[in-house]
């Protein structure tokens, strides 16, 4: 664990991870109905659903997989500050968790039944069951999974300069 | 003092770390997931496009878990409309003897004979069918927490989800002179005679 995390921060990963979330948001906020999205009518209250034109049409469906997977990945990475084999982890590691979840909707009577009861009424928990029941499992979302694991592998890959990568060249040479 | 700063910073990354995964989680079922398109399967013989439209409300019946059933004939006056909109959400406002209940909600699926309605207060199945252009839904005893059974007939008045100009007007009268309750079905009311 240690080769794989260090106490330096890849500011640039986490920004675009969260500058890429910032847009995934943006699905929940304009081109879907508040009612369908927990944290848009229980959290932030706000929607522009109706108030502005559809921004992201079909691709909205399956964009907020892509986004979520890359985004957390590259603000993962970028603040544990590690080596290819750690990018590997991460990335592989938010691609199960994604992909658990998104199979959770195709079983949803199994994965309902393991939530526990005291879920209730904790803010975002007590969504978890709604989550699985009322979720929409898609093979499209498992490809925009996949994909986005695969292009923030490459973006960690090429946003590494002067990272841990780097500096074990520079300590070798 | 020096050596506490620097165990910090040496577990800063771990928080960090345990930080990022829950915001993941947490986003993960804050937003409902991606939410792709319609599956395989057989195709629905109705579809929300069939449903979409103004309807008012003909008939009703409410069959209380005591015992109690009230129909249209047991009040003074009723009246209802809802609205079925092409994306889905729905809206539903019903007057029986001056009390108005309305909601509103998401239709998130139509399957053969049931609709999955989602309301910030609950998600839940009710039953309809529809014959022409009238449209009878029928919601159980238990849904939502409610003591009561609930069937409702409504006739679709026009295939557009605008209402009409003597609809708007008798919605604004509604809200001036009426009570407005909590709940959304008819029997709601009920619960709140003496």
């Amino acid at each position: 664990m240690k080769s794989i995390i260090s106490n330096r921060v890849n500011i640039l990963q986490v920004l675009i991870g969260i500058a890429v979330l910032l847009v995934g948001s943006l699905v929940y906020l304009i081109d879907r109905t508040p009612y369908q999205t927990y944290f848009i009518y229980r959290i932030a209250n706000i929607s522009l659903y109706n108030a502005l034109p559809n921004l992201f049409g079909h691709i909205g469906n399956s964009l907020p997989a892509f986004i979520h997977v890359f985004s957390f990945i590259l603000i993962t990475a970028g603040f544990i500050f590690c080596n290819k084999k750690g990018y590997l982890i991460i990335c592989l590691s938010w691609f199960l968790i994604d992909c658990v979840f998104e199979l959770g909707q195709k079983f949803n009577t199994w994965s309902s039944k393991i939530i526990p009861d005291w879920f209730a009424g904790i803010p975002f928990l007590e969504n978890t069951e709604n989550y699985f029941l009322q979720g929409t499992f898609d093979f499209i979302d498992l490809t925009a999974i996949a994909f986005g694991t695969v292009i923030a592998y490459f973006v960690l890959l090429t946003t590494n300069k002067g990272g841990y990568h780097e500096e074990s060249k520079k300590r070798v040479y | 003092m020096k050596k506490a700063r620097k165990g910090f910073i040496k577990t800063l990354p771990y928080l960090c770390l345990v930080g990022v995964i829950a915001l993941g989680l947490m986003t993960i079922v804050g937003t409902g997931g991606g939410g792709g398109g319609g599956g395989g399967g057989g195709a629905p013989t109705i579809t929300l496009n069939d449903l979409v439209g103004t309807y008012n409300l003909t008939a009703f019946t409410v069959a209380y878990d005591d015992g109690l059933t009230i129909t249209q004939e047991d009040v003074d006056s009723y009246s209802g409309t809802m609205l079925i909109m092409p994306d889905g959400s729905m809206s539903q406002t019903v007057e029986t003897n001056g009390f108005v209940v309305s909601f509103q909600g998401t239709i998130l699926s139509v399957v053969t004979d049931t609709l999955r309605i989602f309301t910030p207060e609950c998600t839940y199945d009710l039953g309809f069918e529809l014959d022409g252009n009238v449209l009878t839904t029928f919601f159980l005893s238990g849904t939502c927490g409610v003591n009561w059974s609930e069937v409702d007939v409504w006739e679709k008045t026009s295939a557009s989800t605008s209402l009409s100009k003597a609809d708007n007007l008798a919605f604004e009268e509604a809200e001036k002179i009426e009570e407005t309750i909590p709940g959304g079905a008819v029997g709601s009311i009920w619960n709140f005679l003496p």
